[in-house]
């Protein structure tokens, strides 16, 4: 009976750990990682090929997060993209809720506005008022980007002791407006943090 | 020069990730954009800059076409030969920029390939022979666009699986459609003959009811050919060294779709009332027509009909076996008399 006693007890904290919600079932103090912090990342995010919105491409930002450690928090991020036919410079702005539970898993989801120049690979042609073609510089196209994006992993600081966390998860990101409408990209996202 | 910016982007692709199957070397020869109306619109060129013949390739559609390669494999066949500028249109996946959903219109498509054909003239320049092809809707797109800017300098046309009228073109579409289910209904058993049986009777319907096409019996005819489509097309290895960017799914599919009727729905309007059919009696460019035996989307019937009011010379190739994608399917069964026809143009 105390087998079974010490199986339950033992798969009760198992599941708390996975569930980020291991506070409720233990008497353990507050962990590090509730505490008030900001965090700068890095994150790299690949988003899945697309026969009509858009071929590969990938999104290279670093950005800083100020959460207390537990609930709200809000991130800035600034990077680019990386297409087969061009590339961007964006930047964003983020709110979201996320919680570090005592064994240091790590979980958030959060919403952004932000926006994207757009550059293309190549010479630029434009057509003038006159109908002709002139070469141009690039200035870029200016773009609306919205993303919705989650994340889980570690907080490293209860594991090891090191400020750093790793995460990964997907986002969804629109660019407004695009070809008369939008482009909808679906990416996984990895992103290393140092807490401090 | 030409090999350093080649180096140079396959560098950025590599950082980048995106890397073909053959590794992470350039799949093109020469890029650049056209920014027409707000759009910008990728114009890729493939095959030796100095050839004495260009082939300026308008794609079907008119939607998607990011995930399909932008060199068609019956074109690649062609690369030895001729340099080869395809584009991507307004309202494809690989197009940026600003566009309105008001611009995209038949008209403004027109005005785009005419800027992209200013702009390579620009690029390469020199004297050389400028053939127009059209695959589908680049088809539709090329004849207006001849009604509209004329044939100066243009030496030939190579036409496939395309329309010059929508109303005209439905009919036998249906007819050819209500053809192809009979025969797999007498070849299967089943549910499989079944639903052939079905397709052919609302083919039959439809064909002859004479009554305007609703878009929901547009895409249902559709369904049915994508199926006869999955059968018959087995594409043949690519000979072209060129790797290909790949045709891809994406769990987005759903949401994809709804963007491309919002963003298309003023060029369906304008499709549906297309109507070419006069002015292919006025034109007078040497053309080659090459059509899949087994298109139920564009049938042999209406390129049949298009030779018939040609008014210049004009010769056609049927593919045996082949669909609506026969340049994509069967490339060496478009390259060869396409070869032959560039060869034989003065």
């Amino acid at each position: 009976m105390s087998e079974l006693r010490r199986v339950v007890r033992w798969s009760v904290a198992a599941l708390a750990v996975v569930t980020g919600d291991a506070a409720r079932a233990s008497d353990a103090a507050p962990p590090a990682a509730a505490r008030p912090s900001r965090t700068v990342f890095g994150e790299v995010c690949a988003f899945v090929p697309d026969p009509i919105q858009a071929p590969a491409s990938r999104q290279f930002e670093a950005g800083m997060s100020l959460s207390r450690g537990k609930g709200p928090f809000v991130r800035v991020r600034a990077g680019g993209a990386m297409r087969s036919l061009g590339g961007d410079v964006l930047g964003l702005v983020e709110g979201g809720f996320g919680s570090t539970s005592p064994r240091s898993f790590v979980k958030d989801v959060a919403v952004g506005i932000g926006a994207r120049q757009q550059f293309t690979a190549g010479d630029l042609y434009v057509v003038q008022d006159d109908g002709t073609v002139r070469r141009q510089a690039d200035l870029g196209t200016t773009l609306l980007l919205a993303t919705l994006s989650g994340g889980v992993g570690w907080d490293l600081r209860v594991m090891t002791g090191q400020p750093l966390h790793v995460l990964v998860g997907p986002r969804v990101q629109l660019t407004l407006p695009q070809r008369g409408g939008g482009a909808i990209e679906l990416g996984l996202g990895g992103r290393v943090g140092w807490t401090f | 020069m030409l090999a350093a910016q080649r180096r140079g982007r396959a560098a950025v692709l590599a950082l980048a990730g995106i890397c073909g199957s053959t590794g992470c070397r350039s799949p093109w020869q020469d890029l650049f954009h056209v920014q027409s109306a707000g759009a910008r619109l990728p114009v890729i060129a493939y095959g030796p800059s100095d050839a004495s013949t260009v082939v300026l390739f308008q794609h079907g559609g008119p939607d998607g076409a990011a995930g399909i390669d932008p060199l068609p494999p019956g074109l690649a066949n062609l690369t030895e030969e001729a340099l080869v500028v395809t584009w991507a249109q307004r309202s494809t996946g690989l197009a940026s920029g600003i566009s309105r959903t008001r611009d995209n219109t038949i008209a403004q498509h027109v005005a785009d390939l005419h800027a992209v054909r200013q702009a390579m003239t620009s690029r390469y320049a020199g004297t050389r022979r400028l053939v127009l092809a059209g695959h589908s809707w680049g088809v539709s797109l090329t004849l207006a666009y001849l009604d509209t800017y004329g044939e100066a300098d243009v030496a030939g046309l190579v036409l496939t699986d395309g329309f010059d009228a929508f109303g005209n073109n439905a009919e036998r579409s249906f007819m050819r459609l209500a053809e192809l289910a009979s025969e797999r209904a007498d070849d299967t058993t089943g549910e499989d003959a079944d639903f052939w049986r079905e397709v052919e009777d609302f083919a039959l319907d439809e064909g002859t009811s004479g009554a305007p096409y609703a878009t929901e019996t547009i895409m249902e005819a559709s369904s049915a050919c994508a199926r006869i489509e999955q059968e018959l097309d087995r594409p043949e290895p690519v000979e072209s060294a060129l790797p290909a960017l790949g045709t891809v799914t994406s769990p987005l599919v759903v949401p994809d779709g709804l963007l491309v009727s919002w963003n298309l729905r003023t060029m369906f309007e304008d499709l549906t009332a297309f109507d070419q059919s006069a002015s292919v009696e006025d034109r007078r460019l040497p053309a080659l027509l090459v059509w899949g035996e087994s298109d139920c989307r564009v049938p042999v019937a209406t390129g049949e009909s298009i030779l018939a009011r040609y008014g210049g010379d004009a010769t056609m190739v049927v593919v045996e076996g082949a669909t609506h994608f026969a340049i994509y399917s069967q490339p060496r069964a478009f390259a060869e008399p396409t070869l032959a026809f560039l060869e034989a143009l003065p």
